[in-house]
């Protein structure tokens, strides 16, 4: 399931949130060996702040097995303060109607012990759930880094990715900058495909965030 | 036509060059949208003179300003409370159900003319400054959940527009109004009649990308529509 976690709530939800953080050290430096920060098992950095909306796929057993972050493009963000260069000079992006998001990453050694379909399942319900969070904050795009691996297992599971700019190796890493559309339509064709069974936010979900539709 | 150019001119914050004018745009936006209020709070606004950098204006009526001030509901009102330090908007149909006082804060607003219904926009600028964008309207349940889904990319865009304009006239300057070459383009041929789907195949990106071009731009130009931004485009020199 989906759990959101806001800037302002990250003490309320400090066991997912702790767990969030080992799982990005997990992945992205053991795992994929990118120079990230990280301190005591966890990974975090400047964009781990105080406005930062997690998105958090969640086991019944409270383990977090995937997880993303957003960040506002009206501010700090990495595509405008790090990776700026995979983006064509001149076309930086500012708009309360996009959202960025960063630090995709999903859980592979649960994923593996399962089905052969729960990797598509926790990437399919981590990207409606940013989807449908974005739809009812009235979103019209998504806009993310990721390498090229990550952009290959998206568009398996149903994403429509329309890339923003030519990849470039940035560390090692063949990285490019990518635009998702935020509809139901979108939303619609990536449940179906990596087999989600459920509405993706519960209600419940966003009426504790105060959206409640 | 002439009706949307009205319209245009209406919701145009580029023209609000006074606090007063500041004042008239969020009345006469309030009327267009049925709504019983509309409240703009800057904080730490980083401006020479603001006391605590708040910067505060509202049409909510002066009897209830009044009441707010002397009760120093700022301290309880929750929309303070949980409305910063994070980027989804707010509705305030979950408030008043745990808390006595917040009930009955709620209660008295709605004696004072504030809509039985709200939403709260939080805003985070470049500079540190943030800013809440409220407003709120006098209907049902159901009808405002429709409401609320058809207009919130509106509101996403006053909010912000509105805060740039906030921070324009009190000195404080902005990201310079620079298009990208895509953005140019995008507009030129929405300018000379085409659709997204024509644009993309003509320029040779998909419609979606051209859309996100196009709405780019508008954000850029702070203008409400497709037709203000060309207009503000061509007016600027930037096409």
């Amino acid at each position: 399931m989906i759990v959101l976690v806001q800037g302002n709530e990250r003490e309320k939800y400090s066991g997912l949130m702790d767990q969030m953080h080992q799982l990005r050290a997990r992945v992205f430096k053991d795992r994929l060996g990118w120079a990230v920060n990280v301190e005591n098992g966890r990974e975090r950095d400047r964009f781990d702040d105080e406005w930062t909306l997690y998105v958090l796929s969640v086991t019944d057993d409270n383990r977090v097995v995937g997880c993303l972050r957003v960040l506002q493009t009206t501010g700090p963000h990495m595509l405008s303060d790090v990776f700026s260069d995979l983006l064509p000079p001149g076309e930086l992006i500012r708009s309360p109607l996009v959202w960025e998001s960063t630090r995709f990453c999903v859980d592979t050694d649960y994923a593996k012990d399962r089905t052969t379909n729960e990797l598509s399942r926790i990437t399919g319900e981590l990207v409606c759930g940013l989807t449908e969070t974005g739809l009812a904050a009235g979103l019209q795009n998504v806009v993310s880094v990721y390498d090229l691996r990550m952009e290959r297992i998206l568009r398996r599971i149903g994403c429509t990715i329309d890339r923003l700019g030519p990849p470039k190796d940035v560390g090692g890493v063949m990285t490019v900058a990518g635009l998702f559309e935020v509809s139901q339509a979108a939303c619609a064709r990536v449940h179906r495909i990596s087999g989600l069974s459920a509405p993706t936010v519960p209600n419940e979900i966003f009426a504790r965030i105060g959206l409640a539709a | 036509m002439l009706k949307d150019i009205f319209h245009e001119l209406a919701n145009d914050t580029t023209a609000i060059t006074s606090r007063g004018e500041g004042d008239a745009y969020l009345a006469r936006t309030a009327k267009q949208y049925g709504l019983t209020n509309i409240t703009y709070l800057g904080i730490n606004i980083p401006v020479v003179g603001l006391e605590h950098g708040v910067y505060a204006t509202t049409t909510y009526s002066l009897d209830w300003q009044a009441r707010y001030a002397s009760r120093d509901y700022l301290k309880i009102d929750p929309v303070i409370r949980r409305g910063l330090q994070r980027i989804i908007p707010l509705d305030w149909a979950d408030f008043g159900k745990d808390d006595r006082r917040v009930a009955q804060f709620f209660g008295e607003a709605r004696e004072f003319g504030v809509g039985n219904q709200g939403l709260t926009i939080p805003i985070r600028g470049v500079n540190g400054e943030t800013a809440l964008f409220s407003i709120n309207r006098e209907c049902p349940d159901r009808e405002w959940l429709a409401f609320r889904r058809e207009h919130m990319a509106q509101f996403q865009l006053m909010a912000y527009y509105f805060h740039d304009n906030v921070l324009n006239r009190e000195g404080f300057a902005n990201d310079p109004l620079t298009l990208s070459d895509r953005q140019k383009e995008v507009l030129k041929w929405a300018a000379s009649g085409k659709t997204e789907w024509e644009t993309g195949t003509i320029i040779g990106l998909s419609a979606r990308t051209v859309k996100y071009h196009l709405s780019g731009a508008m954000v850029c130009l702070r203008a409400v529509n497709k037709v203000h931004a060309v207009a503000r485009a061509v007016r600027l020199g930037l096409i």
